[in-house]
């Protein structure tokens, strides 16, 4: 609890801070359209926003109507030997990304990097892989189970992939009532037109 | 004040003296006892009865009526009189952990249930919540804290302008060093009471002292010690009162069978949970243990294999392939052994690969992750 | 024993969200009375029914250590008064219904729709009321917990759901010496505080119609003619108006 506690005292002590800084203007509107992420590129329908990430450097974080509700992460570009995320407790740090994994390990790797950020105590559990290709590179698919703190129900979807010995993953998640179904369909849209 | 000195003072010198026969212990309250609402510890209660509507649709609660129904037996049979105002939840939470609540309310976490090797063991550890219930010791803990507004707690709440306090009320529970020997000699009285050997409350303890040995980050340490503080003396203590009470020379019954065979069922779903802890040394310890308890062999080895995957050292490969190999070889396994078997052996051996990934789809046609399983499959072909 | 359940602690760290949230949103943005889309959408004919989910309220006292010490008799008795206040001055061509669900499975339809409503009213105060979001800002703005609240409305038999969140906290003597001493040397310590919302959801379409915010260091809900005044600022802009 401790860990959760202060991890929520701290994105909200985050977003003071953006709000001094920036004189509230910590959003980023996504109009739907051909963008790109990091060196992805791929086709959005729908507008998003892009809001702070604490969760590393090499990710993003979009939103239609606020985190709690749904969001896409996108991870760009994760090196031979780093995690996906960055380190939120010294007893469960993120695993590291080994380029030379078979495609089916990237569901674990994923799985895990998202329970660490809640210092393990929020397991995401994975189902339905399925093998999905992104141009010449072999990847996976699969969807995404799991309650948040307060008990709200969450699915999702995940991609995930390796390009040039370098990791990529969009992940999407919404509350189970009503933001994943009007969601999904856009995560198959941006899943099927990534270019790298 | 002076009256907490002297019944602390009357604890210790009760310990220290050994003079441990003399009074049974007794319960501080009737069954059936409510407090008035308008009283602080009807506040307390309240808060208490408040989380108790939340554990009954918490998506943690696991719902097995056949292990329901054992552990409820055992926990009245332990509480005699006091069976029909106890309510017992069982979490799905890896840690080794079980918690009771002024109101009645108990926890017994999946964590505990996958260390606790009889049907004695258990009764040890509901008896020992069981005692902390009938001595009030819960109240007590909270009143004691209440009124003690410390220095450091001040300060925290300055800097973090009053927030600090609702980490510091969940953190500071913990039961005092004479609340925790009084449950262990109490809880020991119920034990006996109906029957379970006292030697294997020692045991058990012993045993989770070991393991907590083998966790490899010293950052990490188990909840129930955190609230329950691990002590040599308490171990000893228990261990001395055990011998003590079997010298009586009445017998005593472990029922390792029954225990086995009511968590067996849920064994796969209660690992998968603890090794999302990630706490590998941990696991390792554990899965000595259900070796020597006798839980299914091709299980056991096929989490063996789980571990060895994990642990990612030089030669654990190899030993992963081995456990797995093993698990595959008896009647009773569960079909991702050949799925993960099959995975490792795919950039080394694809023939033997393609048979075991086969083996797996064989054996659980309705897997969701058939699709993939298929694709190494036909790339073994090409 | 060990106080931790992950489901369990939440309700004391989403308060402790909140009062920050308050300090935050005193502080920048200016609070919008969310004239777009959907909330706030205007009047609805009183001959509409009406079911009042179950009353979210507690009510603490802040000890000088700054424990919260939850009060039983206060909220049990602070129910009854918002109970009764939403009788009063909630004018309906029917009477309120007041609704419990017998849901227990954690995944069904009513116990999510309650956490969905606990989540978006989270939303609307992050983010509409304190930095909207810039999709929010142009064009149809629908917030709405979506087709599943029609279960509500065949289990009820209501056209509208009436949501009330809120979490009171009071001042106990040792804790205000404290605020003194504190302010005198410059720093701030939260005393009293009333955090919440309320809301009205269309159930045949799952949109939030109409939502309020109460932020308040003065408030009281102990009695009921503090209660009325403390319901009335909550309830006020209900949109359903009577003949």
């Amino acid at each position: 609890m401790k860990t959760t506690f202060f991890f929520f005292i701290k994105r909200i002590g985050l977003i003071t801070a953006l709000l001094v800084l920036t004189g509230c203007a910590a959003y980023t509107l996504k109009p739907a359209g051909v963008t790109k992420v990091g060196d992805m590129q791929f086709q959005s329908t729908m507008t998003w926003n892009k809001i702070p990430s604490g969760l590393g450097p090499k990710t993003e974080v979009w939103t239609g109507d606020g985190a709690l509700l749904n969001q896409f992460i996108f991870v760009t570009g994760i090196e031979n030997g780093k995690g996906m995320f960055r380190d939120f407790s010294k007893d469960t740090p993120m695993p590291k990304f080994n380029s030379k994994v078979l495609p089916h390990e990237l569901k674990t790797l994923v799985e895990t990097s998202l329970t660490n950020t809640s210092g393990g105590k929020f397991p995401f559990t994975g189902s339905n892989l399925k093998p999905h290709k992104v141009g010449d590179a072999m990847g996976i698919e699969f969807d995404l189970e799991f309650f948040n703190g307060d008990g709200l129900l969450n699915r999702g979807k995940v991609l995930a992939f390796v390009k040039n010995d370098k990791l990529y993953s969009v992940i999407f998640s919404a509350a189970s009532t009503y933001h994943y179904d009007n969601y999904k369909a856009e995560f198959d849209a941006i899943a099927k037109s990534i270019k790298l | 004040m002076e009256r907490t000195l002297h019944l602390w003072l009357a604890l210790a010198s009760l310990v220290l003296s050994g003079a441990l026969q003399a009074e049974p212990y007794k319960a501080n309250f009737d069954p059936g006892y409510r407090p008035e609402l308008s009283s602080d510890e009807g506040g307390f209660w309240y808060q208490v009865d408040k989380i108790e509507e939340s554990v009954k649709v918490s998506p943690d609660l696991v719902t097995d009526p056949a292990l329901n129904q054992y552990v409820k037996d055992l926990t009245c049979k332990l509480a005699g009189d006091y069976c029909p105002h106890i309510r017992v939840y069982i979490l799905r939470s890896p840690h080794f952990n079980a918690g009771m609540y002024p109101n009645g309310m108990m926890h017994v976490w999946s964590g505990l249930l996958l260390r606790v090797d009889s049907e004695a063991e258990l009764a040890a550890v509901l008896s020992h919540e069981i005692a902390h219930f009938l001595r009030s010791h819960q109240i007590t803990q909270w009143r004691s804290l209440r009124s003690k507004a410390s220095a450091a707690i001040f300060a925290d709440m300055i800097l973090t302008m009053g927030l600090a306090s609702l980490s510091v009320a969940s953190g500071a529970m913990a039961f005092s060093r004479e609340q925790e020997t009084e449950a262990d000699l109490y809880g020991l009285q119920l034990m006996t009471h109906s029957g379970y050997a006292p030697e294997k409350a020692s045991a058990l303890w012993e045993y989770v002292y070991q393991e907590s040995e083998q966790d490899k980050s010293k950052e990490k340490h188990s909840t129930f010690f955190a609230s329950h503080p691990k002590s040599k003396d308490r171990m000893t203590l228990l261990s001395k009162k055990a011998t003590e009470i079997n010298a009586s020379g009445k017998t005593f019954k472990t029922n390792s069978a029954e225990y086995l065979k009511v968590v067996s069922p849920l064994y796969i779903e209660f690992m998968n949970s603890h090794l999302s802890l990630q706490d590998l040394g941990r696991t390792e310890a554990m899965l000595e243990r259900h070796t020597r308890m006798g839980y299914p062999k091709g299980t056991v080895e096929f989490f063996k294999g789980e571990l060895c995957k994990l642990r990612k050292g030089t030669n654990d490969e190899t030993q992963a392939m081995q456990h797995y190999r093993n698990s595959v070889t008896e009647a009773q396994h569960p079909p991702e052994a050949h799925r993960e078997l099959g995975y490792l052996l795919v950039k080394t051996d694809p023939k033997a690969a393609k048979q075991h990934l086969e083996n797996y789809l064989a054996l659980a046609p309705a897997a969701s992750d058939k699709e993939m399983v298929q694709f190494y499959i036909d790339s073994a072909n090409q | 024993m060990f106080f931790h359940l992950r489901r369990l602690s939440t309700c004391h760290f989403k308060l402790a969200g909140l009062l920050l949230l308050a300090i935050i949103v005193t502080g920048c943005a200016q609070t919008t009375q969310l004239k777009h889309g959907s909330l706030n959408a205007g009047p609805i004919s009183g001959s509409k029914k009406v079911v009042v989910m179950p009353l979210d309220v507690e009510l603490a006292l802040l000890t000088a250590s700054g424990m919260t010490e939850p009060k039983a008799e206060w909220t049990d008795k602070a129910i009854g008064y918002m109970t009764e206040s939403l009788k009063k001055q909630v004018k309906t061509d029917n009477p309120l219904s007041f609704y419990k669900s017998t849901a227990t499975d954690p995944k069904s339809t009513l116990i999510q729709l309650e956490k969905l409503h606990q989540a978006t009213g989270y939303s609307i105060l992050t983010y509409d009321m304190m930095m909207p979001l810039p999709s929010k800002k142009s064009g149809k703005h629908t917030r709405t917990l979506g087709p599943a609240a029609a279960d509500l409305a065949r289990e009820t038999g209501a056209d509208y759901g009436l949501f009330v969140f809120v979490r009171d906290t009071y001042t106990s003597g040792g804790r205000a010496a404290l605020m003194f001493l504190a302010a005198a040397a410059g720093v701030g310590v939260q005393g009293g505080t009333q955090v919440g919302f309320a809301s009205l959801v269309d159930l045949n379409s799952g949109d939030i119609v109409w939502f309020n915010r109460l932020m308040s260091g003065s408030g009281d809900l102990r009695n009921q003619a503090d209660a009325d005044k403390t319901m009335a600022n909550l309830i006020k802009g209900f949109p359903l108006v009577t003949r």
